[in-house]
């Protein structure tokens, strides 16, 4: 009897198994085996086109590190990691306590703040590029309103180009943040308010005191999830600035992609991207790590 | 009976399916051809329709190499493929993966002066060129008159051009460094005018790892550029100007003069305002101009099964389907006899009568340095402009990474 009865469970466990055995394949295939052959590649001289190749250790690594280039890349991508993340999740989250609080008003202004993340990143670059272009509508509108002192190459300064790709990235990404924003301030008793509203707390206490404390596991998920999305970002500075001035808005994930299909370079391109990979998951790693332990300390 | 004629109906209707599908090879052609994909496929059909045995499978691709690398890796080349002059190609036909097209009509058919950039280190022809380019300046016929400005004939002379057009407070020159595009003018006419006559086996000395370059000559490539720069010859907002917005920029008369290819001439000499065109006055004074002429992307075959048919292709498109991409695209021919209408706007063919009678003439940069360097000359510009690196700096950085490039 209890042979039959383990027999059973190991035949639910097999059909378990059959069920997820297709989205398994998938993964492999599409995802685990070209991950562990770049891997494996980075390591040896295969030129893209070869049958054939070579080991050759930390080679590529070190050539593409000790580009002059390369620290430049690197903190480009750190600067915008360092502005953005912050920013966005401070945005979002005041925009999601303020249309919390909006009533009717807040799905209108819901549907207005999620309405960027709908245009394709390839679109918002094109739509940025016409308002920060020399002859753009910014600095029209600065003309305009008597600050032509302002007008500048946006695009084009050294100081300027990252601070306006950071605002195009909060203008497209902020209302999607924001959605789980609003979802983890769901999740908070009103009660809690409500008693808080008895004792005479202020707007402000509230938000330090109640809110954020509560929704502490929605700040973790937004974190984690606009850490990796920064440090992967390709798309917006591939169509807005191609990387320039000179590197200056050059970000790794563009830089892998200068590597492989502007310098041909196979061997370049796959040492960068396994440091990019392996870059966010460590960053990643370490703030789920941090805030997930600060989530319980506050518990 | 009737069923029995049925049934004969249906099996003769399948035979003949399968009969003339088993006759026909379906070519798989990739072209780049963003100007003209609607053009390019219709005359792709009229070769098909007089080659009954060929079915094209047709694909407009966006950048050569990019789509290429991937596919030679897995062994899927494209039987007919465009193709560019210079070491990417060298590379596929050396290894063995496009094939070699000495001796087909198309080669005999071609100039001489567009094979050896066609040519790899191993003498084979990788390819036939799509046309012959060249990158010249385009200017504003009025406003030169007005002025009292004729073309200038040296590099001083273009300054001083420049300065009046500017005090006539109009924007002299369209400078678009923010992509790979300033390659073709500014750097081309530089290497050309300061390097080549020193150096007339250039092509070979890249090829080689020897081209010095960290030397004044190479390092006044970029410096030119920032003199038009900083005297305020350029429009606002130059570093970041993209070629599509020079073109506009100047198509809507925002500049005197657009420092463009031969390729473009369709477009900008249907302007509103009379344009006219020069060689860029790049040399110095007293000394010969070296001006540009070169070769557009054009096709490969590859070594595969369809080999036989895609020279056909080749052959054809080298031969008499040649004006149908010629008319399409106005550029200049490569052959020895266009065997059509060749349609030819006369300012370029007095320009190309100019550039020919030239002792000395340069190629355009894909067609000699290293690819690995490609990137670095919009960014190389860009940060001389802005005073990142001087141009002895770009100058070193440019060298450095030519001689990387063929030490690995």
């Amino acid at each position: 009897m209890e042979r039959l009865i383990l027999s059973q469970r190991h035949r639910r466990q097999l059909t378990c198994f059959l069920f997820t055995v297709p989205a398994l394949v998938v993964v492999f295939v599409f995802f685990l085996f070209p991950m562990i052959r770049s891997l494996l590649y980075s390591f040896t001289n295969w030129d893209g086109i070869a049958r054939t190749s070579h080991w050759v250790g930390l080679k590529n690594y070190v050539k593409v590190t000790t580009e002059s280039s390369f620290r430049q890349v690197v903190v480009n991508t750190v600067y915008l990691a360092v502005i953005y993340v912050p920013v966005l999740n401070v945005i979002a989250l005041l925009l999601a306590v303020a249309v919390y609080n909006a009533g009717r008003a807040g799905t209108i202004y819901k549907s207005l703040l999620f309405f960027p993340n709908l245009l394709s990143m390839t679109v918002v670059a094109m739509i940025w590029k016409i308002i920060y272009i020399y002859d753009g509508l910014l600095n029209q509108f600065l003309t305009a309103v008597g600050l032509k002192v302002l007008a500048r190459d946006w695009l084009g300064g050294v100081a300027t180009v990252l601070p306006a790709m950071s605002v195009t990235i909060i203008w497209f990404a902020v209302g999607y943040y924001l959605l789980i924003y609003l979802a983890g301030l769901n999740t908070v008793p009103v009660e809690i308010y409500e008693s808080a509203e008895v004792e005479g707390t202020s707007s402000v206490q509230k938000l330090f005191r109640i809110t954020i404390p509560l929704i502490a596991p929605s700040i973790t998920i937004n974190t984690v999830l606009s850490t990796i999305g920064i440090i992967t970002l390709f798309d917006l500075p591939f169509v807005l600035t191609r990387g320039g001035p000179g590197y200056m808005s050059e970000t790794l994930a563009l830089h892998v992609y200068s590597y492989a299909f502007v310098q041909l370079d196979t061997r370049g391109a796959l040492a960068l991207a396994v440091i990019l990979g392996a870059f966010a998951i460590i960053v990643s790693s370490v703030l789920l790590a941090v805030m997930r332990g600060r989530e319980e300390a506050s518990r | 009976m009737r069923k029995a004629l049925l049934v004969v109906l249906v099996l003769g209707v399948v035979f003949g399916v399968a009969l003339v599908g088993a006759q026909q090879v379906v070519l798989t052609t990739t072209i780049h051809c963003p100007d003209i994909p609607q053009q390019t496929e219709e005359f792709l059909n009229i070769f098909a329709k007089e080659n009954p045995g060929i079915q094209i499978d047709f694909t407009s691709i966006e950048d050569v190499e990019p789509f290429l690398q991937p596919k030679a890796a897995s062994g899927e080349m494209p039987d007919f493929t465009s193709i560019n002059g210079g070491s990417f190609g060298a590379d596929l036909v050396d290894r063995g993966i496009l094939a070699d097209v000495r001796g087909t009509f198309a080669e005999k058919n071609t100039v001489d002066a567009v094979k050896p950039q066609f040519t790899s280190p191993e003498g084979k022809l990788f390819g036939i060129a799509g046309g012959v380019s060249s990158s010249l300046i385009y200017y504003q016929v009025k406003v030169f008159k007005d002025l009292g400005l004729t073309p200038p004939d040296n590099w001083d002379d273009f300054l001083v051009v420049c300065e009046k057009i500017k005090k006539a407070g109009k924007v002299p020159l369209i400078m678009t460094p923010a992509d790979g595009t300033i390659a073709n003018t500014f750097w081309s006419h530089g290497f050309a005018n300061n390097v080549v006559l020193k150096y007339p086996d250039y092509a070979k000395r890249f090829r080689e790892g020897n081209m010095p370059l960290a030397t004044p000559e190479f390092a006044d490539v970029f410096a030119k550029a920032k003199v038009l720069y900083d005297k305020g010859y350029t429009q606002p907002g130059a570093v970041s100007t993209t070629y599509m917005d020079g073109n506009q920029m100047y198509i809507q008369g925002k500049a005197v003069m657009q420092f463009a290819g031969t390729w473009l001439a369709g477009q900008l000499l249907k302007t509103d305002f009379e344009t006219g065109v020069f060689p860029a006055p790049w040399n110095a004074k007293g000394k010969a101009k070296v001006p540009i002429v070169a070769t557009e992307t054009g096709w490969g075959v590859s070594e595969g099964p369809h080999k036989k048919q895609a020279i056909m292709l080749l052959d054809w498109l080298n031969g008499k389907g040649y004006h149908y991409y010629q008319n399409a695209r106005g550029n200049i021919p490569h052959l020895k006899d266009p065997m059509g209408p060749v349609r030819l706007d006369a300012k370029i063919k007095t320009y190309l009568d100019g550039v020919y009678s030239y002792k000395q003439t340069a190629g355009l940069w894909f067609e000699f340095i290293p690819a690995q360097t490609m990137q670095l000359i919009p960014k190389l510009y860009q940060e001389v402009l802005l005073g990142q690196k001087t141009p002895q700096e770009a100058a070193a950085a440019f060298d450095q990474a030519a001689r990387d490039a063929v030490a690995k």
